[in-house]
C-alpha cells in the first residue's frame, strides 16, 4: 500500500523527470515565468524552445507588455534576450488564431504609448507578420510620420486585408508629402489590390515627379485594370516604346501579361500593335513581351504566329518565339522550321532552330540536322550534333561516328562528349568504323574506348601503340591501354616492358599496375619476382614491386638502392612510388644524407604523400611531418607541410607552427595551421597555446582575417577558465630542473641540511649527464641519474616528446610524483617482454602494468606521450592511441601506502641515449578531499574514500574510477565487476553517500569474502533505483536497502534519482539497522528473519558470516560514491 | 519637395559618369575590344572585383554605393570606363551588354529583374535572391523578356567540388545509373568535405555609429529595413544578417546544393519539407546551426550538417545499394568496371558567352538557379521560425502556413519593388 509520504515522493520524481512542464505555472506569477524563460533564451533546442515559448505565452497580455517595457530604448544596452523572446513569442502564436489575436492586442496597445522609434519599428515588424484587420487603425496612424510609414506601410501591405489598403489608399488621397506619397503608392501596389487604381491614375494625371511617376506606373500594372491600359500606354509612347526612359513600357507590358486572362480580345489588339510597332524600332525585348502575350492568349493561331516569327531576321527574337512556341508544338510548326532551317541565310539563325528541333525529338528533322553536322559555321555544326543525339540512337549513331573522320578540333570535341554521352554502346561501332577515321578521330576513338573500358579493343589499343602512322595517335593507345587490359594479358606487356625501347614506359608500366591490381598482393609478388629471376635486368620490375605496396617489395628495391647504376636509380625511382608508410625510413634516410638538392626534393615529396595519406594518427603524421620540415626544399613544399599539419590537431604541430610566424613567405600558412589546430581542439586552450594565438592575430593577413579575430577571441572566451598548458623546459638549459636524490620517503626522513648538500652535488652529476642540444632537444647521455623538476605537482596533464637512440637495450621513462614509471623502452627487446610497448605502468604489481596495444614509432624517431594523473590514476596516450586507461599508480617506494599526493616529476635515466623535447604541463585543480567531522573524528571513524585515491579498495578498480572526487562505476568499460575493501570487517557503522541513475542497480556487499556472490557468500544490502518501472514487480525483499533475500526494507526515503542519499549501516551481530536519508528503512534482525527458511527460499551460506569484506556489488548501471567512512564496533 | 534619383545622385556626391583617363600605354597581350561582348559590374567590393577579371568580356562601366570601392575597382581597369553611383544608370547604359550584380543578396532580385526589363543579359551572384518570391519573379523576368542568364556559381559542370575530392561529373555519372538505387540521402557537411563557414554569424546587438562619408548608406539598404548603421551591418560582414542574406547558409549553401540539385535530377522541383537543429535564431543577427534536413517527395533528402555537427564517414551520398564517400570512395564492388558501362552525363552548355551569342539557356541558368536558391531559402526561413516546414513543390509555397509565406514575399521598402 501507498503510504502518502509514498506518493509525493513518487509525484516528486515524475516532476523531476519531466522537467520543465511539470512546474505548474499557475503557481509562478508572470514575472517569475518571464525571469525563468529569459534566463532559457536563446533556446538551444527545438524543444526547450517550445516549451519556453510555450510557458511565456500563458502569461497573455501582461507578459508581453512586460517584455516590451524591458526594451531598453536609448540603443546602447543590448536588448537581444528580450528580442529573442518577443520574435520567439510571434513566431511561435503565428499559427494560433487565440495567442495570436492576445500578441496582436498587446502590440496594437504598447503601439499607442509613447515609445522609442526603434522599438515601435521593431513592434511593427512583428505586426507585419501576425498582424490583422484589428491593427489597420493603429498601423495607419503612422502613415503621416516618415520615419514610421515605411514600416507601416509594409506591415499594411502584408496584411492585404480590405481595410488595410483602403488605409493606404485614404492616407495616399490625404497626403501632400512627396515622400510619404512614395511609401504609399510603393505599399499599394505590393497589395495587388484593384481599389487602389482610381487614387494612382489621379496621381498620374497630376503630372509627378519622375520617381513617383515610375512607382505609379509599377503599381498599376500589378493593380490596374483595363483603365489603366491607355494612361500607361500614352506614357509608354511618349518615350517611344523605350524600357530606358522610364517604367511606363514596363508597367504596360506587365500590366497586358496580367490581363490575358480576363481580357484576351482587348489585349491581343494592344499586343499585336505593340509587336508592329515594335518591330521597326530597336527594341527587341518589348517585341519578344508582345509576342509572348500573343502566344499566352488562348484564341490564336500558333503556328501563324511562330510562321510570321521565322521571317524575321534576328536570331534572338526567333530563338525566344520558339521558345515560347514549344508548348503548342504543331507538326505544322515543326515542318516551317525545318523549312526555315534550310532557308535561312543566317547562321546564327540556324543554329537557335537546330537547336529547337532536337528538342521536339521529331525524327522527321533527322535528314535535315545531319545535312549540317559537317557545316562550316561552328556554332552550327554544334548545334546539329547536339540535336542528332536527343534522337533514336539508330539514326544518330553512324552519323555521329562519322564525326571523327573529321581533322577539326572543335568538331571532334562536340563528338567526343556526344559520344561520351550516348546512351548505348558505341565501342562496336567505333572498332568497326576505325580504319576511316582521321588521326585525330583515331585518338578520340580511342579516348572514347577508354572510358567504355571496352577490353574488346585491347587488340587494337596495343596494335595503334605499337604501329601506328600517328605519334600523337600512339601517344593516345597508351594512355587508353590501362582502361582495356585484363589480367592474361600481362606476359605481352612485361615483354614490353622488358624491351625497354618503348616511348611509353609510363603508360605501359601503368597497365601492367593495372592488370597486376586484378591479383592479390601475394600473387602480383610471386608474378614479378618470378620474372624478375628470369630477368637481367632486375630494375624493370621495380616499379611493379612498389605498386604492390608490399613491405617484402620495399625490401627487394632496397637491396637495388644499395647496388649502383640503373639498379640503385630506378630503385630510388621506385621508392618515389611506395605505397607502404615503411618506405618513409629509407626516404628519411637518402633526404637526410643526400647532397643533390633534386634528390632531396624529389624525396621530400614523396614523404609528404606518404605521411598525409597513411593512416597514422595525427600526432604521429605531425612528428613525420616536422622532420620533412627540417628537409624541404622549396617554399612551396614548406607550405604543403604546414598545411597538412592544420589537419593533424596535433599540440605538437600547433607549438611547431609558432616557429614560422616571423618568416614572412611562410606566416600566414603557418597562423592558419596554428589557428585552426588550436580553435578546433578547446583542450589545449590556455597557457602556451594564448601566446600563440595571440602572435597569430598579429600576423593574420587574409580577407577574412577580422572574422579569424573574432573567432580567436571567442576562443579566448569560451576557454578563460582553463590554466593551459605551460612549458616546463624551456629548450636553452636546465632551468626548473635538478638532479635525483634518494627517493621521496629518503629525502623526507633526511634533516634539511644534509638534503641541500646532496642536492647541490646531484644538480652538478644531472648537468654533465643532460644536456641541451640544438632545437629545443634535451638529451640524456646514456650515464647518470634522472632529472627532476623543482616543482611538485599533485595532478596534471602532460605532453612530452622522446626519442629512443639507437644503442644497447634502449630504454627510458617518466616517473609521476616520484614514483617509477610509465615505461618507454625498445619494442626490439623481446627478452625483456619489450615488445608490450612503451607507456605502461611498468612498476604495477596489483594493477595493470602493460600497455593496451603497441604504438611505438621505431627507435630513432620521435614519439609523444600524453600523460594525465588525477589522485592515483594515471592514462597515457602514446602516439595519440590510449595505451594506459585511468589505471591506479601503485606506490613503488613502499606498496603498503598509497601514491603519494604531491611529488616531482622525473626523465628516467636508464644508461641508454634519449632525447626528449616539448616538455608541458597543465595543471589541474584538484577538489578538497573529504574530512571527517569533528564528532566522527572523536567517535572513532577512519576515511575509506576521500574523492582522491582508492587505495583502501581492490578488486575491479577499471570500472570503478575516481572523478571529481566521487567513486563511480562505468559499466560501460566492461560488465558489472565488484570492489571491495582491502580490509576486513566484522561488526562496524559504515556512512556512505551515493546517487542512482534512472533503472540503477548496485548493492554493497558486506561480511563478505572476495569471490562468489555476495548476495549469498556474505551479505548484500541491495542499492537500486525503486522509481524505475523496470523494477515495478520485485519482491519486497529486493527493494532498496533490503537485506537481499532475507530482510525487506521500507520503500519512500530515496531522493529523485540524480540527488544524493546519505545511508548508514549498523552491522552488529545479527542485528543490521540502516538509516536512509533520516529514515530508518531496515532494523531487523537477521536470525530471526531466517527462522521459517530464507524469505527467497534460496541457500544464503554466508549469511551469519563473522567478518569480510564491505564491497561495492555492480550490476551494469553507473552508480556514483562519496564521503565513505566507516567506524569498528 | 520633387526628389528624383538624379537629385539625390548630386547630394551624394560627384560620381556619376565620371570617366577614367585610360593609361598612356597598352599593357602586353592587349587585345583590340571592337567585337568583344561588353559588361558592367554593380557592385565592386572584394567579390565584385572578381567579376573583373572573368575572361571574354570587357568592362565598360561598374557602380557602387561606396565612393571608396568604386575608386579601387576602377583603378584595376586600364580601359576608359563609366563609374555610375545608381545601378539603374548603368543599366541603362546602351554600351553595356552583360550586366555583372555583385551586391549583397538582398539587392539582386530588383536588379536582376531591372536588367531583364532592360534586356540585358546577366551574371548574377549566388546566392540568386533572398527571398523565394524574388526568385519567382526574377525568373519570370528574365524569360519574358527574352535574357541570358548566368548564377555564379559553377560546380555541376566544373571542378573540383569544393573539400569533396572529386568533380561532379563522376557522381552524376554514378547517380544517373542507378547503381546507388533510389531515393537517395545526400550529406553535406565538415565530414563529406563542406564547411559553413559559422564566421558569417552576426552580433545580436550593434550601437549606432556615424554613417561614413563614401556610403550612400540608404541607398545600400535599399529594399532592406531601414535600421541604423553600424560597420557591421555592411561590407564584409553583411552576411550574418537575416536582411541581407542567411550566414554561412547563404554564403555557401548555392555552391553546395545547387550540384546536388542537380545530381538528384531535382532541378524543376523543389522539396515538399524541411526539418532544423538549431539554437533559437537572433531576429536580426543570423546565428549558427547543427543541421537542416531537406525531404523531397520521392523520399531524396539532401542533409547539411553545420560546424563539426554529425558523424565521421559519413557518405556523400548514401543509397539503399551503395554509398559515395569523400573522394570519391564508393563502397559497390567493381564499381569502376560497371559504371564504364554507362554513358556520361549530357554535356553541358557551360561557356555563356556561347549562350549569349546562340541565344540558348546557359547551365545553370534562371530556371534550376531559381530551384537551389529556393532550397537555400527554405532552410533560412525554418531557421528563424525554428520548425518543421512543409512545402507545396508545384504552388512553390508553404502549405497551411500563414507566417512561413510571409517570408516567401517579404514587402519591400519603398521606393524599392519588383
Amino acid at each position: 500500500m501507498l503510504s502518502k509520504k509514498n506518493l509525493s515522493l513518487i509525484l516528486a520524481l515524475l516532476f523531476f523527470i519531466s522537467g520543465v512542464e511539470a512546474q505548474t505555472p499557475q503557481n509562478r506569477t508572470t514575472s517569475t515565468i518571464i525571469a525563468d524563460a529569459l534566463a532559457q533564451l536563446p533556446a538551444e533546442k527545438q524543444n526547450v524552445y517550445n516549451q519556453t515559448m510555450e510557458s511565456l505565452v500563458v502569461t497573455g497580455e501582461d507578459g508581453l507588455n512586460a517584455l516590451i517595457n524591458m526594451m531598453d530604448a536609448s540603443g546602447k544596452k543590448s536588448n537581444e534576450t528580450v528580442e529573442y523572446a518577443i520574435s520567439g513569442w510571434t513566431n511561435f502564436v503565428a499559427n494560433k488564431p487565440a495567442d495570436r489575436t492576445i500578441a496582436v492586442a498587446a502590440y496594437t496597445k504598447a503601439l499607442q504609448q509613447p515609445l522609442d522609434i526603434r522599438i515601435k519599428q521593431f513592434l511593427i515588424r512583428q505586426l507585419e507578420l501576425i498582424g490583422d484587420d484589428t491593427n489597420v487603425e493603429i498601423l495607419a496612424s503612422f502613415l503621416n510620420n516618415i520615419q514610421l510609414a515605411s514600416p507601416a506601410a509594409q506591415a499594411l501591405a502584408n496584411i492585404n486585408s480590405q481595410s488595410a489598403v483602403l488605409a493606404l489608399i485614404e492616407s495616399l488621397k490625404n497626403t501632400e508629402d512627396e515622400q510619404l506619397s512614395i511609401v504609399l503608392v510603393n505599399a499599394v501596389g505590393q497589395t495587388e489590390n484593384v481599389s487602389a487604381e482610381n487614387v494612382l491614375l489621379n496621381i498620374l494625371a497630376e503630372s509627378p515627379s519622375e520617381e513617383l511617376c515610375n512607382l505609379t506606373c509599377m503599381a498599376l500594372s500589378k493593380v490596374g485594370t483595363m483603365h489603366s491600359v491607355q494612361p500607361l500606354k500614352s506614357l509608354a509612347a511618349q518615350s517611344g516604346f523605350s524600357i530606358h526612359t522610364n517604367k511606363a513600357t514596363t508597367a504596360y507590358i506587365d500590366l497586358l501579361f496580367k490581363l490575358i486572362p480576363s481580357h484576351p480580345v482587348e489585349i491581343r489588339k494592344e499586343a499585336q500593335q505593340l509587336q508592329k510597332l515594335t518591330a521597326k524600332s530597336n527594341q527587341n525585348n518589348v517585341r519578344i513581351a508582345s509576342t509572348e502575350i500573343l502566344m499566352q492568349l488562348p484564341d490564336i493561331n500558333k503556328d501563324k504566329l511562330l510562321k510570321t516569327a521565322l521571317k524575321d531576321q534576328n536570331p534572338a527574337y526567333v530563338s525566344h518565339v520558339l521558345n515560347f512556341y514549344s508548348g503548342y508544338t504543331t507538326q505544322t510548326g515543326i515542318d516551317l522550321v525545318i523549312k526555315a532551317t534550310k532557308k535561312t541565310k543566317s547562321d546564327l539563325m540556324r543554329t537557335s532552330l537546330l537547336y529547337w528541333l532536337g528538342q521536339t525529338r521529331t525524327e522527321k528533322a533527322a535528314p535535315v540536322i545531319i545535312q549540317y553536322l559537317h557545316d562550316q559555321h561552328a556554332d552550327v555544326q554544334k548545334a546539329a550534333v547536339r540535336s542528332l543525339a536527343n534522337l533514336d540512337p539508330e539514326l544518330s549513331l553512324h552519323p555521329l561516328i562519322g564525326l571523327l573522320t573529321h581533322t577539326d578540333a572543335a568538331v571532334l570535341e562536340n563528338a567526343y562528349q556526344t559520344l561520351a554521352a550516348f546512351d548505348s554502346d558505341v565501342s562496336t561501332a567505333l572498332i568497326s568504323n576505325y580504319p576511316d577515321f582521321s588521326n585525330e578521330g583515331k585518338a578520340v576513338a580511342l579516348k572514347l574506348l577508354g572510358l567504355r573500358k571496352a577490353s574488346s579493343s585491347y587488340h587494337l589499343v596495343y596494335t595503334e601503340m605499337m604501329s601506328a602512322a600517328d605519334t600523337k595517335v600512339q601517344q593516345q593507345a597508351a594512355v587508353t591501354l590501362k582502361d582495356v587490359i585484363s589480367a592474361d594479358k600481362l606476359t605481352q606487356l612485361f615483354d614490353l616492358v622488358e624491351q625497354e625501347n618503348s616511348n611509353y614506359a609510363a603508360d605501359i608500366q601503368t597497365a601492367v599496375n593495372q592488370a597486376l591490381s586484378f591479383e592479390s598482393v601475394e600473387k602480383q609478388l610471386e608474378i614479378i619476382t618470378g620474372r624478375m629471376s628470369k630477368a637481367n635486368k632486375a630494375y624493370l620490375y621495380y616499379p611493379s614491386l612498389a605498386n604492390t605496396g608490399s613491405t617484402s617489395a620495399l625490401a627487394i628495391i632496397m637491396d637495388g638502392y644499395n647496388q649502383s647504376g640503373s639498379n640503385a636509380q630506378a630503385a630510388f625511382n621506385a621508392l618515389l612510388s611506395m605505397k607502404t608508410f615503411d618506405a618513409v625510413y629509407p626516404l628519411l634516410d637518402i633526404a637526410r644524407a643526400g647532397k643533390d638538392k633534386a634528390e632531396i626534393s624529389k624525396a621530400v615529396d614523396a614523404l609528404i604523400n606518404l605521411i598525409v595519406s597513411s593512416t597514422h594518427t595525427g600526432i604521429v603524421k605531425a612528428n613525420y611531418l616536422q622532420e620533412v620540415m627540417l628537409l624541404a626544399q622549396t617554399g612551396n613544399q614548406k607550405k604543403t607541410i604546414l598545411n597538412q599539419l592544420a589537419n593533424t590537431d596535433s599540440f605538437q604541430a600547433l607549438l611547431f607552427t609558432e616557429r614560422f610566424l616571423n618568416d614572412k613567405a611562410l606566416r600566414e600558412v603557418a597562423a592558419q595551421a596554428g589557428m585552426k589546430i588550436a580553435l578546433n581542439n578547446p583542450q589545449y586552450a590556455g597557457g602556451v597555446t594564448t601566446k600563440i594565438l595571440t602572435r597569430i592575430e598579429q600576423v593574420l593577413d587574409n580577407p577574412d582575417a577580422e572574422y579569424q579575430r573574432q573567432a580567436i577571441q571567442k576562443y579566448f572566451n569560451d576557454n578563460k577558465e582553463t590554466n593551459g598548458f605551460v612549458s616546463i623546459f624551456n629548450g636553452k638549459d636546465l632551468t626548473g630542473w635538478r638532479g635525483l636524490v634518494g627517493t621521496p620517503i629518503t629525502r623526507a626522513a633526511m634533516p634539511k641540511k644534509k638534503l641541500e648538500e646532496a642536492q647541490i652535488k646531484a644538480d652538478q652529476a644531472a648537468a654533465e649527464s643532460w644536456v641541451v642540444e640544438e632545437d629545443g632537444v634535451l638529451l640524456f647521455t646514456g650515464k647518470g641519474n634522472n632529472l627532476c623538476t623543482e616543482k611538485q605537482y599533485d595532478d596534471f596533464e602532460m605532453w612530452v616528446d622522446w626519442k629512443l637512440l639507437p644503442g644497447k637495450e634502449p630504454d627510458a621513462g617518466i616517473y609521476l610524483r616520484g614514483t617509477p614509471q610509465v615505461q618507454i623502452w625498445d619494442t626490439a627487446r623481446v627478452q625483456v617482454g619489450a615488445q608490450v610497448g612503451s607507456g605502461g605502468l611498468y612498476n604495477n604489481r596489483f594493477n595493470e602494468s602493460k600497455p593496451i596495444k603497441v604504438a611505438d614509432q621505431k627507435v630513432g624517431e620521435w614519439n609523444t606521450f600524453y600523460i594525465k594523473m588525477v589522485g592515483d590514476r594515471v592514462t597515457v596516450y602514446l602516439n595519440g592511441a590510449l595505451v594506459t586507461d585511468n589505471i591506479i599508480l601503485e606506490n613503488y617506494w613502499d606498496r603498503t601506502q598509497p601514491i603519494f599526493p604531491t611529488e616531482q616529476i622525473e626523465l628516467q635515466a636508464h644508461g641508454s641515449k634519449v632525447m626528449y623535447r616539448n616538455i608541458f604541463i597543465k595543471e589541474i585543480p584538484r577538489p578538497e578531499p573529504f574530512q571527517l567531522s569533528k564528532q566522527e573524528e572523536k567517535e572513532g571513524f577512519k576515511i575509506l574514500f576521500d574523492g582522491g585515491n582508492m587505495y583502501q579498495w581492490t578488486g575491479n578498480t577499471t570500472d570503478y574510477i575516481t572523478e571529481d572526487g566521487c567513486m563511480v562505476i562505468y559499466p560501460s568499460r566492461s560488465f558489472g565487476g565488484n570492489l571491495y575493501t582491502k580490509e576486513e570487517f566484522d561488526d562496524f557503522i559504515f556512512r556512505f553517500q551515493f546517487q542512482l541513475t534512472p533503472g540503477a542497480n548496485n548493492g554493497l556487499g558486506i561480511r563478505t569474502p572476495m569471490e562468489g556472490d555476495a548476495a549469498y557468500v556474505g551479505m548484500e544490502l541491495q542499492i537500486l533505483d525503486n522509481g524505475a518501472p523496470i523494477y515495478k514487480n520485485l519482491n519486497d525483499y529486493q527493494y532498496h536497502g533490503s537485506v537481499y533475500g532475507i530482510i525487506p526494507a521500507k520503500r519512500g526515503a530515496l531522493k529523485p534519482v540524480g540527488e544524493w542519499n546519505y545511508q548508514e549501516v549498523i552491522a552488529k551481530g545479527d542485528h543490521i539497522k540502516i538509516t536512509l536519508n533520516g529514515h530508518v528503512i531496515v532494523d531487523g534482525n537477521i536470525r530471526d528473519a531466517v527462522k521459517n527458511g530464507t524469505p527467497d527460499g534460496k541457500e544464503h551460506p554466508g549469511l551469519f558470516n563473522k567478518k569480510g569484506h564491505i564491497g561495492f556489488l555492480g550490476h551494469g548501471s553507473i552508480v556514483k560514491f562519496k564521503e565513505i567512512r566507516i567506524k569498528r564496533l | 519637395m520633387k526628389t528624383s534619383r538624379r537629385t539625390f545622385l548630386k547630394t551624394a556626391g560627384s560620381l556619376a559618369l565620371f570617366t577614367v583617363v585610360p593609361r598612356p600605354v597598352l599593357g602586353r597581350g592587349y587585345q583590340a575590344p571592337s567585337d568583344q561582348l561588353t559588361k558592367g559590374i554593380i557592385g565592386v567590393g572584394n567579390m565584385g572585383r572578381n567579376h573583373i577579371k572573368y575572361d571574354g568580356t570587357r568592362v565598360v562601366a561598374m557602380c557602387d554605393v561606396d565612393q571608396k570601392h568604386l575608386r579601387q575597382a576602377a583603378s584595376l581597369v586600364q580601359d576608359q570606363i563609366k563609374l555610375y553611383a545608381d545601378f539603374r544608370d548603368l543599366i541603362s547604359d546602351k554600351n553595356v551588354d552583360i550586366v555583372h550584380i555583385a551586391t549583397p543578396p538582398h539587392w539582386h532580385g530588383i536588379m536582376a529583374a531591372e536588367a531583364a526589363q532592360a534586356g540585358k543579359d546577366i551574371f548574377c551572384e549566388k546566392p540568386m535572391t533572398r527571398t523565394i518570391g524574388e526568385g519567382k519573379r526574377v525568373m519570370e523576368a528574365v524569360q519574358k523578356n527574352g535574357s541570358i542568364f548566368r548564377l555564379n556559381t559553377w560546380f555541376r559542370f566544373k571542378d573540383p567540388f569544393y573539400g569533396l575530392g572529386t568533380p561532379v561529373k563522376p557522381l552524376k555519372k554514378l547517380v544517373q545509373s542507378g547503381l546507388l538505387g533510389w531515393p537517395l540521402k545526400v550529406t553535406i557537411s565538415k565530414h563529406t568535405g563542406f564547411d559553413w563557414k559559422f564566421y558569417w554569424t552576426g552580433k545580436n546587438h550593434l550601437d549606432p555609429q556615424p554613417v561614413p562619408a563614401e556610403l550612400d548608406y540608404n541607398m545600400w539598404l535599399g529594399p532592406a529595413p531601414y535600421k541604423p548603421y553600424n560597420a557591421h551591418r555592411v561590407h564584409g560582414t553583411f552576411r550574418g544578417y537575416w536582411d541581407y542574406d542567411a550566414g554561412g547558409l547563404g554564403d555557401m549553401g548555392q555552391h553546395y546544393i545547387d550540384p546536388v540539385q542537380y545530381i538528384l535530377d531535382k532541378d524543376h522541383t523543389s522539396p515538399v519539407k524541411v526539418e532544423v537543429d538549431a539554437p533559437q535564431q537572433h531576429p536580426d543577427a543570423v546565428g549558427t546551426w547543427r543541421s537542416i534536413t531537406y525531404t523531397y517527395e520521392d523520399g531524396c533528402q539532401i542533409v547539411l550538417w553545420g560546424g563539426d555537427y554529425g558523424i565521421p564517414n559519413t557518405p556523400y551520398i548514401a543509397g539503399p545499394k551503395g554509398n559515395v564517400y569523400k573522394n570519391f570512395v564508393c563502397d559497390i564492388p567493381e564499381w569502376e568496371k560497371k559504371l564504364a558501362q554507362f554513358p556520361e552525363p549530357s554535356p553541358q552548355p557551360a561557356d555563356f558567352l556561347e549562350c549569349i551569342r546562340t541565344r540558348q539557356k546557359f547551365a545553370l541558368n534562371e530556371v534550376n538557379g531559381y530551384h537551389s536558391a529556393t532550397i537555400v531559402n527554405m532552410g533560412a526561413i525554418a531557421l528563424r521560425l525554428n520548425r518543421t516546414l512543409h512545402f507545396d513543390a508545384i504552388k512553390q509555397e508553404f502549405i497551411n502556413d500563414p507566417e512561413a509565406n510571409q517570408f516567401v514575399n517579404e514587402p519591400m521598402r519603398a521606393p524599392w519593388n519588383i
